[in-house]
Formats: structure tokens, C-alpha cells, sequence
């Protein structure tokens, strides 16, 4: 129990200031962090993200051919 | 010296990586230029790997308009997706309906879950290889669980079950439980909104099947049912809605012939082997972006940040 906790802690601290220093975040780069023991811990810290600053969620178009992808961002509100 | 090293295999690594994906990428492009010629329709390769959000719609619009005006009302979507905002969802089917004025065919190599299942319903035929999975249209409510620290997903069919409990707990006199029970729920008329919300869904795929899939008057009953059914019928919302229940409740869905269906599946292999190779470059520029942050930056950061980690998570650091 307590090691999950403490890999939820580092990754927020790091994706909190990721966020912070870039001005936003993906949520993809959140899940790729080799932080989290489980799609759980990931979601859970994008959603604490979410609430424990201003921001905004968009959806980014990253490729158009030959198959359109897009990924979803955490941006800090102005 | 060993750090210069260390450096030069890891740009060689992402070198091979980025080689293999614009490999894959030129397979991909043939793969849809081959199922193009066979079906004989315009093809628009909806494979988001995102929810499907109103930002999307935007997108979507700009290339149909830029590179589909040639499609003269056929088109066919090839569609991977788990779902998404559902009223995006329902603009987006509109939005196909134009480009598809006289026919609107989707096909499903794996997945078209929850709204991506009300963008399916638009069409005229729903071609599904023998894995491909539809789900029911209970929209998901997702809320931090401030007990037990962790992400909870429900849906506004739960909200009437667990009613469902607590009255029977209470008529069988265990009164104080459903008293304890009642005292944990959510203010009324919150899960009123949310009971209301599960409407949604059936509401927008009637519309969507009495304009096109289902629209002939004798079909009214199907019609009805099917929109029931996916709304409310099911009662988990990862329901494996297989071609063979998509038949059973009426949609208008019909096997892959053989030959589309190498070719769909081998996209979908395809498509799913670049996502793995994009993701461990993913997780290489993460830590580079880590490495280079500021020292000191983490001490910096917003008590607010701490404050909420210790109210969704009140067990951290707290030794067991």
C-alpha cells in the first residue's frame, strides 16, 4: 500500500512540475512515466493535476497521414 | 566519455524507432490504398487513439472538407476507438452523414466503444471482423474517491441499483445500514443530473438509426428496442457487444469478407506496433524533459499540489 502511494508521489511531483515549467503537459507523457505501477496511479495523478491547478484539457492534432492521431493535454489556464 | 556514449546509442535507438515507424507508415498508407480499391468508396481512417472530443470534430471537419469533396457520397470509416464526449460524438456523425449523403459504411477492426458505438449506429452498415467490439451507451461518471485515494468510474445505472439496495436493506428492517448507506450518498440532486444524463444516449442513437440504419416505419420496434438496450439493457458498460449480439439486437452489421478482412486486421497489427514503438520514445523524451527541469523546481511547486496529494491519498508516507 505504501509504495504505491509513494510512486503516485513522485510522478505527481514530477508531472506537477513538468506542467508548471512547461505551461502544459500530455496526458500520454503522464502514462509513459516509469512511475506507476498501474493504469490507476496515472489516471489518478492526471486527475489530482487537473484539480490542483487552473487548467483547461484540449485535444492536439500530433500527425495528419497516413492516419490522423491526436492527444489530449493538460494546459495551465492564463 | 561513457556519457557521450551512452548518448550516441540512445540517438541511434531513436533513429531505428523513428526509421520503423515511417516503415510502418508506408504500409499503413498502401493497406488503406488496397481497401479503398476493393470497396470501391472513399476511406477515412478514424483510428483517434484519443477519446473523442469536440477538438477532434474540428479536425475531422477540415480534412473531410480539404481532402474528401471527391467521395460523392460514399464513404467508409475505419474506426478504432473507446469513446469519448458523446455529444462530439453525435456532431461527428453528422458531420461523416454529409460527406456519406448516399451511403455511410463503418468498419470495425477491434473497437468502437461506448460513443464511438452511437458514431457506428450514423451509418448505413456496421462491417465488424469476428473480435471487433461495439459497448453500450451508459454514459461514465469518473470522480477521485476522497476514502480510498483512488480513481472511481460509475455509471447512472449504478445510481438506481444502489437505491435499489438500500430499500431493500431497509425493508428488511436494517434500518441502520440504509441509514448509514443514505448518509454516504451524494447530495440529490447531483444523482438526479446524473440519472437524467443516462437519457442522453438513447435519445441521440434513435436519431441517428430512424434517419438511416433503421429508418424504414416497419423497423420502429427494432428501433426502439436496439436504442433501450444500448442505453440501459446492459449491465456493465465493457459489455462485449460482438457481431453476433450486434445482429441479435437488430443493428444492421455484417462480417468482413475475407479479403477486407486480412487487410483491416493487418492495419489494425499495423497501427498497434507503431503505438508501441511511439511509446517507448514516449517514455525516452519524458525522462530527457524530466533530467532537464530546473534544479530546486520540485520545492517550488504550489503547496495546493501537496494539500490535495494528501486529501485524495490521506495515507501517504504514513507507514504500514
Amino acid at each position: 500500500m505504501t509504495s504505491k502511494y509513494i510512486t503516485q508521489n513522485i510522478g505527481l511531483k514530477l508531472a506537477g512540475a513538468l506542467l508548471v515549467y512547461h505551461g502544459e503537459l500530455s496526458v500520454n507523457d503522464i502514462r509513459a512515466m516509469p512511475f506507476f505501477s498501474s493504469s490507476d496511479e496515472s489516471e489518478l495523478v492526471i486527475k489530482v493535476l487537473e484539480t490542483s491547478f487552473k487548467t483547461e484539457r484540449y485535444t492536439r492534432k500530433v500527425t495528419s497521414q497516413p492516419i490522423p492521431q491526436w492527444e489530449d493535454v493538460i494546459r495551465l489556464k492564463k | 566519455m561513457a556519457e557521450t556514449k551512452k548518448e550516441s546509442s540512445k540517438s541511434l535507438k531513436i533513429r531505428k524507432a523513428k526509421k520503423q515507424i515511417s516503415d510502418l507508415n508506408k504500409q499503413i498508407d498502401q493497406k488503406l490504398k488496397d481497401l479503398q480499391k476493393i470497396r470501391k468508396a472513399r476511406l477515412f481512417p478514424f483510428f483517434s487513439g484519443v477519446e473523442i472530443t469536440p477538438s477532434i470534430v474540428d479536425d475531422i471537419f477540415d480534412d473531410l472538407r480539404n481532402n474528401y469533396k471527391d467521395c460523392n457520397g460514399h464513404l467508409d470509416v475505419i474506426i478504432d476507438s473507446g469513446g469519448g464526449d458523446i455529444d462530439a460524438a453525435y456532431n461527428l456523425s453528422m458531420l461523416f452523414r454529409k460527406f456519406g449523403s448516399k451511403e455511410l459504411n463503418f468498419i470495425v477492426p477491434r473497437w468502437a466503444k461506448s460513443a464511438a458505438t452511437l458514431l457506428v449506429c450514423s451509418g448505413n452498415k456496421i462491417l465488424m471482423s469476428p473480435v471487433a467490439e461495439l459497448g453500450p451507451l451508459d454514459p461514465q461518471i469518473t470522480q477521485i474517491n476522497p476514502l480510498e485515494g483512488r480513481m472511481e468510474q460509475f455509471s447512472p445505472l449504478h445510481i438506481r441499483s444502489t437505491l435499489e439496495m438500500i430499500r431493500e436493506e431497509f425493508n428488511s428492517g436494517n434500518e441502520k445500514l440504509a441509514t448509514g448507506l443514505m448518509e454516504r450518498l451524494q447530495f440529490p440532486i447531483t444523482l438526479g443530473g446524473f440519472v437524467k444524463s443516462s437519457e442522453i444516449g438513447q435519445q441521440y442513437v434513435t436519431r441517428l438509426l430512424e434517419t438511416r440504419m433503421l429508418s424504414d416505419p416497419k423497423e420502429k420496434n427494432t428501433l426502439e428496442n436496439v436504442a433501450k438496450q444500448l442505453a440501459t439493457g446492459y449491465a456493465n458498460h465493457g459489455f462485449c457487444i460482438n457481431i453476433d449480439e450486434a445482429k441479435s439486437l437488430g443493428l444492421k452489421v455484417c462480417e468482413l469478407g475475407d479479403d477486407e478482412l486480412n487487410i483491416v486486421w493487418e492495419l489494425h497489427r499495423l497501427n498497434r506496433k507503431k503505438g508501441k514503438i511511439e511509446d517507448e520514445i514516449r517514455e525516452d523524451d519524458i525522462m530527457d524533459k524530466i533530467k532537464s527541469l530546473p534544479p530546486g523546481l520540485l520545492d517550488k511547486l504550489p503547496p495546493v499540489l501537496r494539500e490535495k496529494l494528501q486529501e485524495v491519498t490521506p495515507t501517504i508516507n504514513k507507514k504500514e
